[in-house]
């Protein structure tokens, strides 16, 4: 039986980077899974945030709990990018699925976890308000922060 | 490169007769279900076929309910038919506002796959991920983990325990235990199985 799990795209970067592109995303998957590995050039830690199909509208919303080693914590955000998890100057690494992501009858919906080891961990249930299927979707961080080069950035596709 | 060495590395380790073969498979699709209809519960039968092949299952979900002036389902799942009190589940929630402990314990199902309702936007599925940890090994009950919410709601990290070491048969999803909702067309249930 053939693997469901397939790498479709990485990225390691060469040198630092403000943001990162895949784009010309086929449609063969269920869902997609990226999964960020890395670390900013300054700040202790930032959101990472996506943007689907080039969309900068206010279309994402999320909601999402921080756990920081003293408090337990929850918020909403419905903004111009939807907050897909944790990055910061220690290693960090989130993983979000993102599903159904070229179904035409469905919004596009993640779930992220988020860790930055030195700073704490966040989960996020997200939105992107589009039945469009995702063909590229931007990384960058919410504070405009640099990734650092030898960041990360894996795609998968899950077959379903 | 050298011409050498550019023709060798065009070669596969299998066609130099090295007997070396391509990874096996680890993460493989069992079945997907995409409700054409409304359904009062979905389910998974037959699994003991996989029994020998699989370790661990992962199911992924996206979901909705019909329930009217519903905002959310947070939906329940139970193997092998079981409806007694067997199961535990504990989760951190997150609504928005607080993020808050949750457990329920020796319940008849775990708390396992959110669904938006009604209330919400049209074409607006929760999104569950749910990791079933050996699920076929007769000496261990059975325990899940998952992430499952919506961005309207809340967010629910969460695991849970069927105190059972029968091996799985199958895996039943519902809306609500104390009410008749039904999941809407369109929902959709993938499960996989993990090597080990």
């Amino acid at each position: 039986m053939a693997n469901s799990h397939v790498l479709i795209s990485s990225q390691t970067l060469g040198s630092t980077a403000t943001s990162v592109t895949f784009s010309s995303i086929s449609g063969a998957y269920r869902d997609l899974r990226l999964v960020i590995t890395g670390t900013t050039t300054t700040s202790t830690v930032d959101a990472i945030i996506l943007q689907f199909n080039g969309d900068t509208g206010s279309n994402y919303s999320v909601v999402y709990a921080t756990g920081d080693g003293t408090s337990a914590t929850s918020a909403t955000q419905a903004t111009t990018y939807l907050s897909s998890g944790v990055i910061g100057t220690s290693q960090s690494v989130s993983t979000i699925d993102i599903m159904d992501y070229a179904q035409a009858d469905k919004h596009k919906t993640t779930l992220v976890r988020g860790n930055t080891p030195a700073w704490g961990t966040r989960m996020i249930a997200g939105r992107w308000a589009s039945t469009a299927a995702i063909t590229s979707i931007v990384v960058k961080t919410e504070a405009a922060l640099t990734f650092s080069a030898g960041d990360s950035f894996y795609l998968y596709g899950v077959l379903g | 490169m050298s011409p050498i060495v550019g023709s060798l590395a065009g070669l596969s380790a299998r066609s130099l007769g090295w007997g070396l073969s391509a990874p096996a498979a680890t993460f493989e699709l069992i079945q997907t279900q995409v409700l054409a209809s409304s359904a009062a519960s979905v389910t998974f039968s037959s699994l003991g076929s996989y029994a020998s092949t699989y370790k661990h299952l992962q199911l992924r979900v996206t979901a909705r309910v019909d329930n009217a002036g519903t905002t959310e389902a947070m939906g329940f799942m139970r193997f092998n038919g079981d409806t007694a009190t067997n199961y535990s589940w504990h989760g951190l929630l997150g609504t928005g506002s607080a993020a808050s402990a949750q457990n329920s314990v020796s319940t008849t199902g775990m708390w396992a796959v959110n669904a938006t309702g009604p209330t919400q936007a049209t074409g607006y599925f929760s999104g569950s991920v749910v990791d079933i940890l050996d699920a076929f090994n007769t000496s261990k009950n059975k325990t899940i983990r998952g992430l499952s919410g919506n961005s309207t709601i809340d967010v629910f990290a969460y695991s849970g325990v069927w105190y059972n070491s029968s091996s799985l048969s199958s895996i039943t999803l519902i809306p609500q235990i104390t009410a008749s909702w039904n999941y809407i067309a369109g929902s959709r249930f993938s499960l996989y199985g993990v090597r080990g």
